[in-house]
């Protein structure tokens, strides 16, 4: 995926300015910055819920950021969205069987069930439950899961650590690194920088809606701006 | 071919299928034993099933509550009268005609209103009604406030009875297709989270627009069935918003979003007005309203649905122990 100079817009406030970024295949990519940065803004447009006033979205050389978030989704970018979006009141395993809505997933839906459950094994366990009623993490992986129903060649991510117990995070990380090791493309959102740099190929750092630095984890951890502000070091 | 792509989920069929045959043949043959009154009860019943089952079909399945519902009945019925008075084809025909003009208009105003969620919608919808029974009540094309009455000629009332059974069996029936089609599916996603549903790949504005125009086209055949057996339509009786009020009301009662949910509030709500209508007249508005304050506050899913719940509860606590 390759994003190339957009402007975005909430009403008449510029919140996106001359974004420009990359994704090879098989790549983590991680989208860092404080709070009010625009990472969640990028996200959402890259899934088409918001569209650019300026640039281009390329992905798999098709030209993107006219198209409408469902066909984006049918192209294969699936986003688990902050808050997890889940479905609160079906089970698990619907949940799950929800994100393979699409018929093209619909055909593997046992198959990729199977590999859901494998990655989580927790959500094995649990895939009779109220969605609602699992914990922090368990929805976190649910959201995960149910991303990965549609089959994606890309899937997207908002912070999924918010809220969650370091140990929860960093199973939440090790199953992004497993999937990564899969040839799974990754955009990454997180304030936990730290965290995310840890499994990421290369990062980016939104400031107030600019593109402020871009490296790989070892470069952007050893700017003196980055240690000074986000590491506190 | 039907179970892979239309019905998603398999169904016990005898639990499913036989109580609803059984009620069709024991309607179908009421005529033949039943008073001229009751059988003329039992019509209006049948009716406000069909509405309160074709409310729900757009409402029940997506959460949008359709204050402007009466239009889509009101047009049925201006739209089977004035094609069985000026080309003179059978009634069915005319009903159907009725039903696809209502549908059309859903589909013609889902473009701008379906963008609006919530009590945006609701307001827009009650407007557009309103607006109709403005625009009809000044119109010439629809003979304005006068309106049209159905020749003495097509006075027949055990077919009126039998074409409003047809009318509320089809849209029980569609309802129970579309709850286990892929259509169904797409639904639940968009009422629970559209914007997930959205991201997953689901084309909620198309989804929506076409449980509007399904709804719309049952909501069109039921008042084209009415009209037909009240004789006449107007502004006033075809826009009424006492009617979307009691479709609301009937499906809220017994539960928005099932199958039998809407069924079971037709049959208290309409006994109810039907025997506190004649003795009590207007009272039994106040009963109306307590029922709906006591449903809000104790059973907010509705009858139906606050037993599908404990069901789905018990079975999952079992399945919990077992594990």
């Amino acid at each position: 995926m390759s994003v190339q100079g957009i402007d975005v817009y909430y009403g008449e406030t510029k919140v996106l300015h001359d974004l420009s970024l990359k994704v090879e295949n098989a790549e983590l990519v991680a989208l860092l910055g404080s709070n009010g940065a625009g990472k969640t803004t990028t996200l959402r447009t890259l899934s088409g819920l918001l569209r650019p006033a300026k640039g281009e979205i390329k992905f798999d050389s098709h030209s993107i950021s006219e198209l409408s978030a469902n066909r984006i989704a049918g192209l294969g970018i699936s986003m688990v969205p902050e808050g997890r979006g889940l479905f609160t009141t079906m089970t698990v395993r619907e949940n799950l069987e929800m994100g393979a809505f699409a018929k093209r997933a619909r055909r593997e839906m046992k198959k990729t069930l199977d590999e859901v459950y494998s990655l989580f094994p927790i959500l094995k366990d649990r895939q009779n439950q109220l969605a609602g009623s699992l914990s922090g993490g368990e929805q976190q992986m649910l959201a995960i899961g149910r991303a990965l129903m549609s089959k994606p060649k890309l899937i997207m991510l908002d912070e999924p650590s918010l809220g969650l117990a370091p140990i929860v995070i960093s199973k939440v990380f090790d199953a992004l690194k497993a999937l990564k090791e899969n040839k799974m493309t990754i955009v990454l959102v997180e304030q936990n920088i730290d965290g995310a740099l840890r499994i990421a190929d290369r990062g980016y750092l939104l400031e107030n809606g600019r593109l402020a630095l871009e490296g790989n984890p070892t470069e952007i951890r050893n700017n003196e701006m980055v240690r000074q502000f986000y590491l506190g070091l | 071919m039907l179970k892979g792509y239309l019905l998603v989920h398999k169904k016990n069929f005898v639990r499913d299928v036989v109580p609803w045959v059984g009620a069709l043949v024991v309607l179908a043959f009421a005529p033949y034993f039943v008073s001229a009154s009751l059988r003329s009860f039992l019509l209006f019943l049948l009716m406000w099933i069909a509405l309160s089952q074709s409310f729900n079909i757009f409402t029940g399945l997506t959460g949008y509550v359709n204050f402007g519902f009466v239009a889509f009945y009101g047009l049925g019925g201006y739209g089977m009268t004035m094609t069985l008075l000026s080309l003179n084809i059978p009634i069915y025909a005319a009903m159907v005609i009725g039903g696809v003009i209502s549908s059309l208009f859903a589909f013609a105003i889902s473009w701008p209103t379906l963008r609006l969620r919530g009590a945006y919608f609701a307001i827009a919808m009650l407007s557009l009604a309103q607006a109709l029974f403005v625009i009809f009540d000044n119109w010439n094309f629809v003979n304005s406030a006068t309106g049209y009455t159905i020749p003495v000629k097509y006075y027949d009332p055990v077919l009126q009875y039998y074409y409003m059974l047809a009318v509320a069996a089809v849209t029980v029936l569609c309802l129970y297709v579309i709850m286990n089609s892929r259509l169904g599916l797409a639904l639940k996603a968009i009422k629970q989270n559209e914007e997930t549903a959205v991201s997953i790949g689901i084309n909620a504005t198309f989804y929506k627009a076409v449980a509007f125009g399904i709804s719309a086209f049952f909501a069109g055949l039921a008042g084209g069935a009415a009209t037909w057996t009240i004789t006449i339509i107007d502004p006033p009786s075809a826009f009424d918003t006492t009617i979307t009020l009691t479709a609301i009301s009937m499906s809220m009662l017994g539960g928005l979003g099932t199958i039998a949910g809407p069924i079971i509030g037709a049959v208290i709500l309409y006994s109810i007005e039907h025997y506190f209508g004649l003795t009590l007249p207007y009272l039994h508005l106040i009963v109306f309203g307590i029922i709906i304050i006591v449903v809000v506050l104790l059973i907010p899913q509705g009858i139906m649905g606050e037993i599908i719940s404990r069901m789905k509860k018990s079975r999952r606590q079992e399945v919990g122990e077992e594990g």
